[in-house]
């Protein structure tokens, strides 16, 4: 067995470690603040009894008004009031971690450790946060307990009377304080804490009435997705591994690499993409609440489409771009009998280039369904395709810069002369891929880059081989743009999805052919992608890590009224499984209860009779509560009332009936004078009922009176005052 | 807010008696804030905060009340305690749980006067089917008749956020006796030095008196032959009475209610009580007179309590002069020659006349 003061220090210092390492996993505090905060985390055994000194105690208390007086100017001169609030309550947490002696110190410290947790609540919705969740719950809780017996000895050893503290600390060093019953007890409590948080956290309900704020996630920085984008913005996310979208297929093996079709942008000035399709227009819903993307008069259904349910997750930086496999014809967000509850209508839009997106809360995640259709690239029907284009495509996607001669020569070389645009078209993206190398740092001149990449340093990354092509197709007439998307992913073997990463973003060609639509080129060496989607060694570990944190985020960060509901459902479908008669099929509906409460208050009488019920029930409830309580009450180890005690309070009622009542201010033995004095006759059974009654009351020791004795003088008494006469 | 307080603990209605510890009212404090900002922000992060503070409450309350049941507390033994002084008293109790231990238990007896001060007797571990004993120390403020309502057994089980009580019902009394404080060494020689009343007279006893004439029935041991023969009549020795050396205190509970009120009788009886006691202590016999009753003399720890039980209860008569001569000339000394020691009030506290 450890040592009490040891054991509970050592408690202590883990639970604000766990608060600190919420804060420091965040990302907004440096490792040098976090650290020191630890370092004085780690100091305070050694040193708190330096701080019993008044001067130190004094000082400490100074030095913490002027940090305070810092940070609140720090806070208005900066604006950022969240972040100096969190850094005075993480120095407020060191300074006391250097002072514990009492219990009431070691409540404070965790005072402010729950703080920093709230803290991390609000600045770190990451998995870490759930993770820390559970070994700071059985910290807070054992610390708590061990408090709690602290103070228990402290009390019991009158420690406010111990200034030097030595016999307490004597006492707390003892190793057998703590019994094998208490940790059984602490870990069943832990257990009760933890179960009981889960309830309130999934039962609470969501009302989310938004006075201040509304609930949001920090969005992944995502460049390369918005209106316009710069050559060589890819480069910079190229590597970065957090994932942005989980993809699960509906009924068909997973295969990868996917190409996840993002948006399409069509002019280009020599340095940067932009879009120029901006006209958006609403989609319409058919009988299965899907928005369909083109006006195809074939059921959905009957395209046979690739169907993919996609969880992306929030994006800062770009418009809501919605992602999915090439020729998407229809969107849906995810059915739900409660959809009707959902805080915002999300709206789908499509502009002219067919690019969907939606409108909805920027900093949260969305959670919905693509319809795609797969592609044709017959190449002898797509050369039976016209070359000529309308003037609206030509227009727009073969808008070109200032034309250098040297792009259209080496386009017409790359194409050869008099080809099919199909041809075309494939005889420039083997080209680039032959001759070109893909280079994630490659460096290019800022005045022209394209032309730096095709002439100069012959290498780059996929924005400057889709680039390329496009520009020289758009030299030789063939109407293209470049399309931003993703392309990769790993499959994750637990959760049965892939996963993209924003290192699987990129950037490829969509060609025009009349009659058939837009067709994908992509002109990026195949061996580059290879080498992005290299695995390493832990995948199973990313794989399982990946699958927790999308249910950590769907359940739990994205947690709403919706899912509320929904999950109160699923309870009732658990427990109505036997009859199902009362609610539908397919379980319970928002609608089921809504005719509930119709036909109870159909029912004649049906509403007092449910009152009478429930107040019934209710009485029942207390009852029972109540005889449970009685039966199991703390009780006083008495002996049965004496019987002295009783015979001599119904003596005083007799003679109080007699007008002889005992005063206030009379002792037994004066009373008992103005008995003989008044009632001469009851005078031998009133002192010996008196004396009786003194011994009974005042006499810690000897038998209690004979019961019978006791009332054969009482009933002498009576005989007496029955009798009897008073005297003036 | 006392009041209601105070009210609450008497009530019989409500048998378990809540109270919030200083970090109690911090984390409720604490949990409704979070619920505000919880359902404000609709951040899920911050319901799971409040969550867990919730439970932590929740699981406070409910393991406070099982920590208290299958207790059982011995009634208190003592039954007689002096006033303005500190008391320990040892108090029992017995846990009759089968699995669980109870911890952090604290036990007092309830008095009904709000001037009481008590000190819990505390056990850290009652371990199932065994009991424990730990003192308890209680500071009466006045002497009097105290009605004990019961026992309390409380405990701030598991996080010292609330403190639960129960008062077990265990009706009594406790006796008061007054304060007693050392004799001053004027008072007490006083007494002996014989400016106090003392009137020797013959009767049983062992101590020489004088001298008299044979009477009939006389012990024929107790004849001075020596000189009977030189009288030329009989004559016997004869001893002071045993009744002489014993003391009588003779206390005045009377006050025209000058501008100390009954405080001048009530250090009057504390003046008397130790006197008596130091008396006692001395291996004298010591009797009370007082203008409400009077303790025949005696001797021994036994009449100690018997005075002081008198003492305890004894009333403050409020009257005006005259009354307070008619109560002065009630309190007589006894006739069978005892030294007497008067105690009467005055404003400015009891004296030794």
């Amino acid at each position: 067995m450890m040592r009490f003061d040891r054991l509970h220090r050592g408690v202590s210092a883990l639970t604000v470690l766990i608060g600190f390492a919420v804060l420091y996993l965040s990302g907004e505090f440096s490792t040098a603040i976090m650290g020191g905060a630890c370092a004085a985390l780690f100091t305070g055994p050694f040193v708190h009894r330096f701080f019993v000194r008044r001067s130190a105690s004094i000082s400490t208390n100074v030095v913490v008004v002027l940090t305070g007086i810092v940070a609140g100017y720090q806070a208005f001169a900066t604006g950022n009031f969240l972040y100096y609030t969190i850094l005075y309550a993480v120095f407020l947490g060191a300074v006391k971690s250097l002072m514990l002696r009492r219990g009431g110190d070691f409540m404070q410290l965790y005072a402010l450790s729950f703080l920093h947790v709230v803290a991390g609540a609000v600045i770190n919705p990451g998995l870490s946060f759930g993770v820390a969740m559970f070994p700071y719950v059985v910290c807070l809780t054992l610390s708590l307990m061990l408090t709690n017996l602290r103070r228990g000895i402290e009390d019991n050893l009158g420690a406010d009377h111990d200034p030097t503290g030595e016999r307490v600390e004597l006492n707390l060093a003892r190793k057998d304080l703590i019994r094998p019953g208490f940790l059984t007890v602490t870990v069943g409590i832990t257990a009760a804490v933890f179960l009981i948080s889960l309830v309130f956290f999934f039962l609470f309900p969501r009302m989310g009435l938004g006075f201040f704020a509304t609930q949001s996630r920090f969005g992944i920085a995502m460049t390369g997705f918005s209106d316009t984008v710069t050559l060589g913005d890819f480069g910079n996310i190229i590597e970065d591994p957090e994932v942005v979208m989980r993809v699960k297929f509906d009924g068909r093996p997973t295969t990868t690499p996917l190409r996840m079709r993002g948006q399409s942008l069509d002019e280009y000035d020599g340095k940067s993409w932009r879009k120029t399709t901006r006209r958006l227009r609403g989609l319409n819903m058919d009988s299965k609440a899907r928005y369909r993307v083109d006006n195809n008069e074939m059921r959905l259904d009957d395209l046979d489409p690739v169907v993919q349910e996609i969880y992306l997750e929030p994006m800062v930086g770009t418009p809501r771009v919605l992602f999915g496999l090439p020729n998407p014809v229809g969107f849906k967000r995810p059915s739900s009998s409660f959809a009707a509850l959902r805080p915002t209508k999300w709206r789908f839009y499509m502009d002219d280039a067919h690019d969907v997106s939606v409108t909805g809360p920027p900093r949260s995640s969305i959670v919905y369904t693509v319809y795609s259709v797969q592609q044709s690239r017959e190449p002898e029907r797509m050369r039976s395709t016209e070359r000529v284009y309308s003037d609206l495509i030509n227009s727009i996607y073969n808008q070109l810069p200032a034309t250098q001669p040297r792009i259209k020569a080496l386009a017409r070389r790359m194409a050869g002369d008099g080809a099919h645009p199909f041809d075309a078209a494939g005889a420039i993206e083997r080209a680039l891929k032959d001759e070109y190398q893909y280079a994630l740092n490659s460096v290019h001149g800022e005045e022209d880059p394209l032309a730096d990449f095709l002439f100069r340093n012959r290498q780059g990354h996929c924005e400057y081989f889709a680039s390329a092509m496009v520009v020289l197709l758009r030299h030789i007439g063939i109407p293209s743009r470049i399309v931003n998307g993703f392309y990769g992913g790993e499959a994750n073997e637990y959760g049965g999805y892939v996963y993209l990463r924003k290192a699987d973003a990129h950037s490829w060609v969509e060609v025009w052919f009349p009659g058939v639509g837009w067709v994908t080129f992509d002109p990026t060496p195949p061996v580059a992608l290879d080498l992005r989607m290299n695995r390493s060694w832990w995948r199973t570990v990313t794989d399982a890590v990946d699958n927790v944190k999308l249910w950590w985020y769907r359940w739990v960060v994205e947690y709403d009224l919706e899912q509320q509901v929904e999950f109160v459902a699923g309870l009732f479908r658990l427990l109505d499984r036997r009859d199902k008669g009362a609610f539908s099929e397919s379980g319970l509906r928002w609608k089921d209860f809504k005719k509930l409460k119709h036909r109870l208050k159909a029912l004649p009488w049906g509403k007092w009779a449910l009152s009478v019920v429930a107040i019934v029930a209710l009485l029942i409830g207390i009852r029972w509560l109540v005889l449970r309580r009685r039966r199991s009450s703390p009780a006083v180890l008495c002996r049965p009332q004496d019987p002295a005690v009783k015979a001599y309070r119904t003596m005083l009622k007799l003679l109080a009936r007699r007008g002889l009542a005992r005063k206030d201010s009379e002792t037994q033995v004066e009373f008992l004078g103005r008995v003989v004095l008044q009632l001469p006759d009851a005078a031998h059974p009133a002192r010996e009922l008196t004396w009786a009654y003194l011994r009974a009351a005042y006499s810690s020791t000897g038998p209690a009176a004979d019961a019978a004795e006791t009332e054969a003088t009482l009933q002498s008494l009576r005989q007496s005052l029955a009798s009897g006469q008073t005297s003036p | 807010m006392g009041r209601i307080r105070e009210f609450f603990w008497r009530s019989a209605f409500f048998p378990r008696k809540l109270s919030f510890t200083r970090e109690g009212k911090i984390v409720v404090l604490i949990s409704i804030g979070l619920g505000i900002a919880a359902v404000n922000t609709g951040n899920n992060l911050l319901y799971m905060v409040f969550g867990l503070s919730l439970a932590l409450i929740i699981i406070s309350g409910i393991l406070s009340e099982a920590n208290l049941r299958g207790l059982e507390c011995q009634p208190l033994k003592s039954r007689r305690m002096v006033a303005r002084r500190q008391t320990p008293v040892a108090l029992k109790v017995v846990c009759r749980r089968k699995r669980f231990p109870a911890f952090s238990i604290e036990a007092w007896p309830l008095f009904d006067d709000p001037g009481m001060t008590v000190e819990p007797a505390r056990f850290l571990e009652l371990r199932p089917g065994r009991d424990g004993t730990a003192a308890c120390s209680m500071g009466f403020p006045h002497r009097g008749e105290f009605e004990l309502r019961g026992m309390v057994l409380s405990t701030a089980f598991p996080f010292s956020f609330f403190r639960k009580s129960v008062v077990v019902p265990a009706p009594a009394s406790v006796l008061v006796h007054p304060a007693i404080h050392p004799v001053e060494s004027e008072a007490a020689s006083l007494a002996r030095s014989g400016e106090d009343e003392h009137r020797p007279v013959a009767g049983r006893g062992l101590e020489f008196f004088g001298v008299r004439d044979y009477r009939e029935g006389d012990n024929p041991r107790h004849i001075l032959h020596r000189q009977s023969a030189s009288r030329q009549s009989q004559v016997v020795r004869e001893f002071e009475d045993m009744g002489s050396r014993s003391l009588s205190v003779l206390l005045v509970n009377a006050t025209s209610g000058g501008s100390g009120g009954a405080g001048p009788v009530e250090d009057a009886v504390e003046e008397a009580a130790s006197l008596a006691v130091h008396y006692l202590e001395a291996g004298e016999q010591v009797g009370l007179v007082t203008g409400s009753g009077s303790v025949t003399p005696g001797s021994g720890p036994a009449q100690s309590e018997r005075i002081l039980d008198c003492l305890a209860t004894l009333p403050v008569l409020l009257t005006d002069v005259p009354g307070l001569r008619e109560i002065a000339r009630r309190v007589r000394p006894p006739d069978d020659g005892a030294r007497v020691v008067w105690v009467t009030a005055r404003d400015d506290g009891g004296s030794v006349g």
